[in-house]
């Protein structure tokens, strides 16, 4: 107990799962995150333990709304002659735990309506006819599956649950049945903090660029907790800082192995292992002291907290979040996929439901009512619904387009080129809320291409990458059609439209294989480019050479696209050309 | 049903500019909505609830479905609640200020009222059901996450709010009531932008950050710990100053009915506007609207132009034409244009 460190990934998995029994409602819950196996089996299994004889409610993947929150329950309202409702999936919950698979992929609006309940600890129901407020005070267990590339967790539900364990981490002999029960349950509310407990998380946070208070916030029952744990009153150092692990660095993707793994060797004095590591942090490591001096107000860091996290570590850890997350949109995976019984509803109408289209309820109800005082008498059912009743819902579906930007940043290119592709972007995002269209950016450079917007709506997101959009080298023209086809294909198969922008001028020198051969170079881009016209994709070939050419044209017609000589486009042309194509 | 206790909102740390535009909201509802929108974690959602446990009760008539207030007579719900209750002796009622909270996935039903199913199944009778326009009428309508909620209800809303009746024309029923209500959303600029068309509709924006000062933020999961803690306790300690808040809304409504305005400020906020080359008169009335709530909440007896000031940010951020080849954001823009207009 004296060294926090010292625990391996298994011992962790227990303390958080011991905590998770003890305060998981007031902490909002656990994430689980890894590949579905016999691990992650364990970890659910040893929650659900102390869950015992209260709700253990699974929230599936495609939940829909009814079912999520609640509404009108048609036999029961029929049976009754009155409303009734029927209690979502949410309401059940209360007092237990609710379990969502694949949280990943649940839509925004899964993840918001949770995010909403952890926050109130009720429901109100507002649907179809009905209104409820219903309490829904429970613990969330996420599985969290996404990889490296995937999505991540919708980030207001991510920072909502305290705990984290990453179970591809854990060892195959993993025992976690024996954990703490529910049965001292609330003593922890009772528990004292030391003094400057607040401080030091809120430095921890700080230092691991969590932005958000929540995690730190919870931090602090954990570390209630995890005294209760050890049957004490008053929460030590030391539980801030198992909770500080816990919460807030188990958080971090790889958290955990920045415990157990010597930090980068780029370093050139070999950092004190963090198992062995010394009291004081500034001690007389240059570095470390070094990188104490740089951020401020460090030195205060908990004495314990410090010697568990080097400094060199958390930044480490924070930019490599950043730059996953960089790559992601969050929470937005899976959304929409929902075909036509998504967007704008229009009127009911009147007709059979049958196959996509689905029964309005409310709307049914409401045209059979005013005859019930006539046909009840002739057919004696308590509400007789006629076949001249039935209405089904209807959907405007919206098609969404994302447009996809593959854009020459090599040094053939004109560099001014590029600034007027930043403003063409810029200018069709400033009106794609208004489209509710999205918008990707792909640059290829050098020896690579590399994704540097991955399809948002976001202006602000937008902005920030077509700052950061660097040129100059060579023009690997078949990388970059290969990484803007992936974009396009994911695009494909979330139910958008793609449309592929190439700007270029079609002077590709490196090869796939990285050779820099001109006419390997030009084979390959035409054979990739021949994926485009075999998918259907649409697109349009910008040659944005001096003297426009064969060779842009060539690559047009491998991509069945359409070819748009622009030697002196400016932006404002160049986004009417490409709202022309989406109209 | 045990629901969780609402934060004080005078023990959110920071947030300035938050807590001033729902204040001035408060005072006066006709300064138009309240958009805040910014990071998470930030207390948005908090600052609204704590809201409804701070501002001065208001007298309604018993029973009326749309809260009619029993001094001006002009419910116009065209009931006989009303009719009934001036023409009796009876006393009006006094409640808290409605703070509705539009849920996820509400039904468009439901928001503005339709035919009310119970009646109609066990009665078949066509009666109207208020929906949450109705309970939101003379208080505040709450969108957490507006970019979550459908278009078209947003849609709905701005335009009930707009015009503060509502119309309902459906189901063979035809009812109009008042819906006066002031729109607060909240959002996250991450999840995706707001139409151009529906910024300009709220009054006054916010832009809310996670606070970059140590302290403030150990301040922040302070205090929210021990409200956790012992929530009763906790709002007990903040009793009194939510009392002081709470008298200044009272004093400030009192004194903006004899408010004046001289026409320098009047000119100051024409220049202003049309420095920024903001769209329409709507900006320039809700900077008046505004600075005179700012004059009323300071305790001044005619606004001035250091009012003007403190509120020119909150009520012109978001009506600049968006221009996406500068860089500079709206706040900085704005702050240029009262640094140039007004000295």
């Amino acid at each position: 107990m004296s060294d926090p460190t010292a625990r391996t990934a298994a011992q962790w998995a227990v303390r958080a799962v011991s905590v998770f029994n003890i305060c998981g409602a007031a902490i909002g819950g656990i994430v689980l995150r890894g590949a579905p196996g016999p691990l992650r089996e364990r970890c659910l299994k040893a929650c659900r333990s102390a869950v015992e004889s209260r709700p253990w409610v699974r929230v599936p993947i495609n939940v829909d709304q009814d079912r999520l929150l609640g509404g009108l329950d048609l036999t029961a309202t029929l049976a009754a002659n009155r409303p009734v409702i029927a209690r979502g999936l949410l309401a059940s919950a209360h007092g237990g735990v609710a379990v969502l698979a694949m949280a990943e992929r649940q839509s925004g609006f899964v993840a918001a309506s949770i995010c909403d309940v952890l926050d109130k600890g009720y429901l109100r129901l507002e649907r179809d006819g009905v209104t409820a407020v219903e309490p829904a005070q429970c613990a969330v267990v996420a599985m969290d599956e996404s990889r490296d590339d995937d999505a991540p967790l919708y980030a207001g539900l991510r920072e909502r649950l305290a705990l984290t364990i990453e179970t591809d981490a854990l060892p195959q002999d993993l025992d976690i049945a024996s954990v703490a029960s529910a049965a001292h349950a609330d003593r922890w509310r009772e528990v004292t903090l030391p003094a400057d407990a607040i401080k030091t998380l809120v430095q921890i946070s700080d230092q691991l660029g969590i932005a958000s208070p929540r995690p730190a916030i919870a931090a602090a029952n954990v570390a209630r907790a995890l005294a209760v744990l050890d049957g004490a009153n008053a929460a030590t150092s030391t539980h801030v800082a198992e909770a500080a692990v816990l919460t807030l660095l188990m958080r971090m993707p790889g958290g955990l192995s920045a415990l157990e793994a010597p930090p980068p060797a780029d370093e050139e004095t070999p950092a004190p292992e963090p198992e062995q590591a010394p009291p004081e942090p500034a001690g007389d490591d240059a570095d470390r002291a070094e990188a104490v001096e740089d951020s401020a107000g460090v030195e205060q860091l908990d004495e314990a907290a410090a010697a568990m996290l080097p400094l060199q570590l958390l930044t480490q850890l924070a930019a490599d979040a950043q730059r996953q997350s960089k790559t992601s949109n969050a929470g937005h995976s899976g959304a929409q996929v929902q075909g036509n019984t998504r967007g704008r509803p229009l009127a009911s109408r009147r007709g059979i439901p049958s196959g996509g289209s689905r029964l309005d309820l409310l709307a049914t109800l409401k045209a059979a009512a005013p005859w019930q005082r006539l046909r009840v008498n002739r057919s004696g059912a308590r509400v007789a619904v006629a076949r001249d009743d039935l209405r089904v819902r209807r959907f405007k579906a919206q098609t969404h387009t994302t447009t996809i930007f593959v854009v020459d940043a090599s040094g053939s290119a004109a560099v001014q080129r590029l600034a007027e592709t930043k403003g063409a972007i810029e200018l069709l995002l400033a009106e794609c809320y208004v489209r509710r269209d999205q918008v990707a950016l792909v640059a290829f450079r050098d020896r690579d291409a590399e994704i540097l917007l991955p399809a948002t709506r976001s202006l602000v997101r937008a902005k920030r990458a077509l700052a950061a959009l660097p040129g100059g080298g060579g023009t690997p023209l078949a990388h970059g059609l290969r990484v803007g086809l992936d974009v396009a294909d994911a695009a494909a198969k979330r139910g958008d439209t793609p449309l592929v922008v190439l700007l270029t001028d079609a002077r590709a020198n490196i090869a796939l294989d990285g050779t820099a051969d001109p006419a390997l170079a030009d084979a390959h881009a035409i054979a990739v480019a021949r994926d485009y016209a075999a998918r259907g994709y649409q697109s349009l070939v910008i040659d944005s050479g001096r003297r426009p050419g064969k060779r842009c044209r060539t690559i047009a017609d491998a991509l069945n696209a359409r070819y748009l000589p622009l030697p002196f486009a400016d932006a404002g042309s160049m986004s009417q050309a490409v709202q022309s194509m989406a109209a | 049903m045990v629901a969780k206790k609402a934060f004080p909102f005078t023990a959110i740390v920071g947030q300035q500019e938050m807590k001033q535009a729902m204040l001035i909201a408060a005072v006066d509802g006709s300064v138009g909505g309240v958009l805040v929108f910014g990071d998470r974690g930030t207390g948005k959602s908090t600052a609204v609830r704590a809201l409804a446990a701070l501002l001065p009760k208001m007298a309604v008539v018993p029973d009326c479905p749309y809260n009619a207030d029993p001094v001006t007579k002009d419910c116009s719900c065209g009931l006989n609640i009303c009719k009934k209750f001036h023409r009796s002796d009876a006393v009006a009622k006094q409640v808290d200020v409605p703070v509705v909270d539009m849920p996820l996935g509400v039904t468009e039903d439901r928001v503005v009222g339709a035919l009310d199913l119970e009646r109609a199944l066990a009665h078949g009778e066509k009666a109207f059901e208020p929906g949450l326009l109705a309970r939101a009428n003379r208080g505040f309508l709450y969108i957490d996450e507006v970019n979550l909620l459908e278009d078209h209800l947003v849609d709905l809303l701005l335009d009930v709010a707009a015009s503060g009746e509502n119309l309902v024309e459906r189901e063979g029923l035809s009812v109009r009531h008042p819906a006066k209500f002031v729109l607060v959303g909240s959002g996250n600029p991450e999840e995706g932008e707001l139409r151009p068309q529906l910024l300009d509709r709220f009054g006054v924006s916010v832009d809310v950050r996670t606070p970059e000062d140590l302290d403030e933020r150990v301040e922040v999961i302070r205090r929210r710990d021990e409200f956790e803690q012992d929530p009763v306790k906790f709002c007990r300690r903040w009793a009194r100053k939510e009392g002081q808040i709470r008298k200044q809304i009272s004093l400030a409504r009192e004194r903006i009915a004899t408010m004046t305005v001289p026409d320098s400020v009047l000119r100051a906020a024409a220049g202003l506007c049309l420095a920024l080359g903001t769209d329409g008169l709507r900006g320039e009335l809700t900077l008046i609207r505004a600075a005179r709530a700012q004059a009323a909440l300071a305790g001044a007896s005619s606004v001035n132009e250091d009012h003007l000031r403190e509120i020119a940010t909150l009520a012109l951020r978001h009506r600049l034409r968006r221009d996406p080849l500068d860089d500079a954001n709206a706040t900085v823009r704005v702050e240029r244009a009262v640094a140039e207009c007004l000295g």
